[in-house]
């Protein structure tokens, strides 16, 4: 029997934090992750690092506590952020009064921002609507989600922490009214487990409400579809949004090698949270409301578009998601529910993780009688020890690229064999020695989790060619995968659920290509129908 | 500049027509404006593989089941389908094509992926299967290339076990294919056949011979003969054992050799080949294209008799699309889809899209039609043909594509003497 001080559910950016948190106050630390790392609402937002200044207006110290996690974020994940700055624009629809109350519930915040002239905007930013009457700076940058909780997972595991993935949590164990373990089920396998500890914490963002229920507690929340559009390469340098109440499509993110729009916001139920679907009449309206940011929005070719589930936490239910605090909760069901040694951390945002972490690592702490203090807002995280900034010169794209995805850790890729510097994904420029170096070293075990270490598969093409080196690249190294062509097969269709609500244009021809080579020349559709390999396996 | 017939296009359905054209004495103009879909070839052509959901076998007993705007039903109504499919045939194997198959019943090819699928011409070094029972080896060698990432050993492997045959894996290098990996995108297959010197192709059939062992067959990655088959057989007749390639994805080597051998052939038979061209516009004078325009001879009008439409489909930009049609950017040509860019898709990327099915709306004889009217002398084949068939599901793009180039080619002689 195995046993823990915390198990922590959900391998999404508030279970890495916490975990990485836990393990370094020395507590015996297990995260839990039913599939992989990032797949919920981590990896499906805009990957904006916001300054707060979004939400200010309508909630001042939602935002001054934005403020503060930025800046420790700028200190302790250098290798996963962008500091590129960000404007708010006014359009010639939108009312100036609410700049002045925008700048002022800023200034409230501790927000850095500073109203500049239009014309200074343009020069700033020339992909932004010619048309404003009003700019503000705002210290946002963009963020890669992905890259910060392998981050946080590995430094949780060089603290001694354990975790495993593609393992769900299917029941709480309970002893009287103390959760003492949970039963699991591996999604791969079916292999059943119990793990026992002496604190459950539930991180697992919209789910939550799902393992709540394993307890019968019931956590009121409200599952919001935001829907984000990828643009082919970077429109805007500086992060734009629209100046007004939130609203649809009025935040434009450059990050890595393209842009960012969104988002909608949609209620949702809990039925669809694990299959969502974008409709072809949100991209038009995306793309509608969108280019009254930049009108380049209306002319650069899209590459892919995707949803995520907000996990709001619902005080006063409203239509869209947009009147419900952004703000997370951290419930001690001892004291809410009389079930002893479970704690739900959940709603909040990618920019609190840390402080969410902290805040829930603190009640467990409590409980365990650990006194030790927090130190996730100090010690950089892996990859950010060294000054990644300090790039030599001489760097080809591909070690600049492999740099900044990797940050300090790029050092253990192998480096100098020809056959390992051969590239598989052109559009991202990744090697096998890197494709390699996450199959043995990060926990990489398909296409999918592949795909979220490296960036393999997201550039323009979406997985044209990549997606079956990289399945070649599987069956020589990695022993867990059994079958690569099965994976290959889910993996086209769960980034044609991205294309096809953008499929015109170049995306059309482009798929016209992709689906001639794994069908016609490869023979891959026939395998599909005969395997039964189902449509909806998006995120396996 | 005139001729009898220009030919928008330059790929498979545009050689394959004007070949036929120039045959029959009528002279032949081609605008080509670059890279053609047959680049990325299989180096197979399929007649029919899918009938609905239903496996085909025997394609020819099928034709009448097809809708009335499938090309195989208007073809069959005027001349028999066989005699069609058959004269394309000849012109390949007349340009140095060598093909094996029979329009009768498919047989198997292998793909990359170690699947064997039905198939009706298939390039001669290329490993095909009349059945999928009593295989004819008991074991195969699979031979790679170091560090060669479009190649699947493993997966064949796979492939051949399902079949009750042993394999036995492994990869060679020899100092042509070094050079390639100074670079870490050069190690592509165009790249490795350009890198292969007829000494090379001595050196690499050495080295394919020392990983033989015991087996019957030999499969290597379709990364020889790019210009022509003679490297081909060379390597096969060095070879200890029969040695097949597998073709690799892109661009693949197989396809660029059909395209070049093509090319030549209609060159050397007395055609024009417009290389890089575009057609920029035209006019129409009484349902008829008089004379076009294109990019590079600007003012000076081309003019034809007749015009044939052969300039594939999206990826080829024979059509176009944007956020809400799909059209032929030409001469806005009519085209067969929706309007609802809802209804242009399938959610299972598997399944049949309904957009592959849009492109040119054309009569019995293949005539186009622009805003309602049909054209006198425009016709469409390839490619850009719309209709109630899927080209890649159902397994039929290869051969409407042939039978169509024939069948416009037939009816134009006819019409013009």
């Amino acid at each position: 029997m195995e046993s823990y001080d915390v198990i922590i559910i959900g391998g999404g950016i508030t279970g890495a934090g916490t975990a990485r948190d836990c393990s370094m106050r020395g507590l015996k630390t297990l995260l839990l992750e039913r599939f992989d790392f990032s797949v919920g609402a981590t990896g499906r937002n805009h990957g904006l690092l916001h300054s707060g200044a979004r939400y200010a207006v309508a909630n001042t110290e939602g935002a001054a506590e934005c403020m503060k996690e930025n800046l420790i974020l700028k200190r302790i994940a250098r290798h996963c952020i962008e500091d590129h700055g960000g404007l708010f624009l006014s359009l010639p629809e939108d009312d100036l009064s609410y700049q002045k109350l925008f700048v002022e519930s800023c200034r409230k915040a501790g927000i850095a921002v500073e109203v500049i002239d239009p014309k200074e905007a343009l020069k700033l930013e020339g992909a932004a609507n010619p048309n404003i009457i009003g700019a503000v700076k705002v210290p946002d940058a963009s963020i890669d989600p992905f890259r910060l909780t392998t981050a946080n997972v590995i430094d949780a595991r060089r603290h001694g922490a354990d975790y495993k993935t593609y393992t769900q949590v299917t029941e709480l164990i309970l002893s009287g009214v103390r959760v003492v373990g949970v039963k699991t089920i591996n999604t791969k396998t079916g292999e059943k487990r119990e793990y026992y500890g002496k604190t459950i914490v539930n991180a697992a963002g919209i789910w939550s409400h799902n393992i709540a229920r394993l307890a019968e507690i019931e956590i009121k929340m409200c599952p919001s579809k935001g829907t984000l559009l990828i643009f082919g390469h970077r429109i805007n340098n500086v992060v734009l949004n629209r100046c007004r109440k939130a609203s649809d499509a009025d935040i434009l993110v450059p990050n890595d090698t393209i842009s960012i729009l969104g988002t909608t916001s949609q209620h949702v139920s809990f039925d669809e949270i694990d299959n969502l679907r974008v409709n072809v009449e949100e991209v038009d309206l995306l793309l509608k409301e969108g280019a009254k940011l930049s009108p380049r929005v209306a002319t650069t070719r899209i590459i892919r578009t995707y949803s995520g589930v907000r996990p709001l936490v619902a005080n006063e239910i409203g239509s869209s998601g947009r009147d419900i605090s952004r703000g997370y909760v951290c419930i001690d069901h001892k004291q809410r529910d009389g079930i002893e040694g479970f704690i739900t951390i959940t709603g909040g945002k990618l920019m609190t993780y840390r402080l969410m972490a902290e805040s829930v690592t603190n009640m467990v702490c409590r409980k365990l009688g650990n006194y030790m203090p927090c130190q996730t807002a100090i010690k950089p995280l892996p990859g950010s020890e060294n000054n990644v900034e300090e790039i030599d010169g001489l760097l080809t794209f591909r070690e600049r690229a492999v740099k900044g995805r990797h940050g300090s850790m790029s050092n253990a890729i192998k480096k100098g064999d020809k056959f390992d510097n051969a590239l598989v994904c052109e559009c991202e420029q990744v090697s096998t020695a890197e494709i390699k170096y996450a199959i043995e070293s990060l926990e990489a075990t398909n296409l999918f989790d592949l795909r979220r270490r490296t960036r393999m598969g997201m550039g323009p093409c979406q997985g044209q060619l990549c997606s079956g080196r990289s399945a070649g690249l599987l069956s020589e190294y990695c022993d867990i995968q059994k079958d690569p062509l099965g994976n290959l097969g889910s993996f086209l269709n769960e980034r044609w659920q991205g294309v096809f609500p953008i499929g015109w244009g170049d995306t059309l021809s482009k798929v016209e290509l992709t689906t001639w080579l794994y069908n016609g020349v490869c023979g891959l559709d026939s395998y599909v129908h005969k395997e039964n390999i189902p449509v909806d396996k998006r995120i396996l | 500049m005139k001729a009898d017939v220009v030919i928008i296009g330059g790929g498979l359905a545009a050689l394959v027509a004007g070949i036929k054209l120039i045959k029959s004495g009528k002279s032949v103009i081609i605008v080509s404006s670059g890279q053609s879909a047959l680049h990325f070839s299989s180096g197979a052509f399929g007649l029919m593989s899918k009938f609905g959901n239903e496996e085909v076998m025997q394609p020819l007993q099928f034709i009448d089941r097809l809708p009335n705007d499938h090309p195989y039903r208007k073809i069959s109504k005027q001349l028999p389908l066989s005699i069609v499919l058959d004269d394309a045939k000849q012109i390949l194997k007349d340009a140095g094509i060598e093909l094996k198959g029979d329009h009768h019943i498919n047989h198997f090819r292998l793909t990359p992926f170690g699947f064997f699928v039905p198939s009706w011409l298939t390039l001669k070094d290329h490993l095909t299967l009349d059945s999928l029972e009593n295989i004819p080896f008991r074991k195969v060698a699979i031979i790679g290339i170091d560090g060669f990432l479009d190649f699947y050993p493993n997966f064949l492997a796979q492939g051949f076990e399902k079949l009750g045959v042993s394999t036995n894996k492994s990869s060679v290098n020899i100092k042509e294919f070094n050079i390639l990996r100074n670079n870490p995108t050069e190690m592509r297959a165009p790249n490795i056949a350009r890198a292969l010197t007829d000494d090379g192709v001595r050196r690499y059939a050495q080295v394919i011979n020392n990983h033989i062992g015991d087996a019957d067959i030999a499969i290597i990655p379709g990364v020889v003969g790019l210009n022509d088959t003679q490297q081909i057989k060379d390597l096969r007749n060095q070879v200890d054992c029969k040695v097949y390639t597998v073709t690799t994805i892109p661009v693949a080597v197989p396809g660029i050799r059909i395209k070049i051998l093509l090319q030549q052939y209609f060159s050397d038979l007395g055609g024009w080949y417009l290389m890089g061209d575009s057609v920029t516009d035209g006019e129409f004078v009484e349902h008829r294209l008089s004379h076009i325009f294109t990019s590079n001879l600007g003012t000076t009008k081309v003019s034809a008799e007749n015009y044939i439409m052969a300039t594939g489909s999206y990826f080829s930009r024979g059509i176009k699309s944007n956020n809400y049609h799909v059209y032929e950017p030409i001469f806005n040509l009519d085209v067969t889809s929706s309007d609802n860019r809802s209804e242009w898709y399938d959610r299972n990327f598997f399944d049949s899209q309904p957009f592959m099915k849009f492109g040119l709306k054309t009569n019995e004889s293949f005539q186009c039609y622009l805003e309602g009217q049909v054209l006198e002398n425009v016709y469409a084949i390839g490619g850009i043909l719309g209709g109630s068939f899927d080209p890649l599901y159902d397994g039929v793009g290869g051969g409407v594509t042939l039978a169509s180039s024939v069948y416009v080619a037939e009816h134009l002689k006819d019409k013009m003497s």
